[in-house]
């Protein structure tokens, strides 16, 4: 198997060549007929951009990071039980004065259903838990 | 070879900044250089952008530094790189920018909106953009044959003897040759 790169253009080879011969030409060449100031305040400039930008997508990343922790948590808070401990659940709630559920056979719900029924207990439970506490 | 190990073979992101901070005017002045070379052909994406992308791109430490390499020759490295992904996108984009649109043929009510903000590059042939250089040479026997000899892959000694020229003699020509390369860049720009 041939690791050989890609045979480049003409035009490729010669941009290449440029780049190397501006690397060996002496500082003198390239800055004859330069205004030195402005191009040490364009260094300066490039640099400032290149580093707020840097900054920029840093607290995009960060924030990105503090986003998907806060969605970990909350995925996690949502227990993974099976529908047959869902329906225990529900059973059992049906019994406190805390919830009014329709008589409707657990058995006929769907899974969804049940699941998002277990789902909504849940959460009312931790609100009317909240509520106790404060 | 661990993690460690090869850290200590690039610069640090501190290492990064400070190389910048002390950038010489005429390093400044090879950067802008290559770039305007390497951004040739692109529209939209300026050879500016091209240069801050890359040193934003070494202080996120998204690229690195080697320690062996001299970091001019890294900076290139990495401008070329970015300059051949504006020109992948642009050709993965889809988007025909040579087509005109004119304000009623936009539909009413509706806001267009730059889906892809990489902006395309003029496609012209590598050769028809050699061909370009050459003629604009045409004036100049010596600044013609280092040309020829860059686009052959040759460089610096070997090239100057395939011009036919002595050290002093190429070393005014590839300052010429420069100066014109500048231009043509300068000018492709100005076409955009």
């Amino acid at each position: 198997m041939s690791n050989h790169a890609p045979e480049k253009s003409s035009m490729e080879n010669l941009v290449d060549s440029y780049l190397h011969e501006l690397i060996q030409m002496p500082d003198d060449y390239l800055l004859e007929g330069i205004d030195r100031k402005k191009t040490a305040s364009f260094g300066i400039g490039m640099l400032q951009r290149a580093r707020a930008e840097a900054g920029r997508r840093r607290l995009i990343i960060a924030k990105a990071g503090v986003k998907s922790v806060t969605e970990q948590a909350s995925m996690s808070s949502r227990v993974v039980i099976s529908i047959s401990e869902a329906q225990a659940y529900i059973r059992k709630a049906s019994n406190s004065s805390l919830f009014t559920l329709a008589a409707r056979e657990l058995d006929e719900m769907s899974d969804n259903d049940i699941m998002r029924l277990y789902q909504q207990i849940r959460e009312l439970e931790a609100i009317a838990h909240k509520g106790s506490k404060s | 070879m661990g993690a460690t190990d090869q850290s200590m073979d690039r610069l640090s992101r501190d290492e990064i900044q400070c190389l910048f901070e002390n950038f010489s005017d005429a390093d400044w002045v090879r950067a802008e250089k290559s770039a305007r070379i390497l951004a040739h052909g692109l529209i939209g994406v300026s050879w500016e952008d091209i240069l801050q992308e890359s040193i934003t791109k070494l202080l996120l430490g998204e690229r690195t530094l080697p320690r062996h390499v001299i970091p001019m020759v890294a900076l290139q490295k990495i401008m070329r790189s970015e300059a051949s992904n504006y020109r992948k996108s642009f050709r993965n984009s889809g988007i025909d920018t040579t087509v005109i649109v004119t304000e009623d043929e936009l539909p009413d009510s509706q806001t267009v909106i730059a889906f892809n903000h990489i902006s395309p590059e003029r496609i012209v042939s590598a050769s028809d953009e050699l061909n370009h250089i050459y003629d604009a040479l045409g004036n100049d026997p010596e600044l013609q044959m280092v040309a020829m000899a860059w686009a052959d892959g040759l460089k610096g000694a070997e090239a100057a003897d395939a011009a036919g020229l002595d050290a002093q003699s190429y070393d005014a020509a590839r300052k010429r040759l420069g100066r014109k390369l500048d231009a043509l860049a300068v000018e492709g720009k100005n076409h955009e």
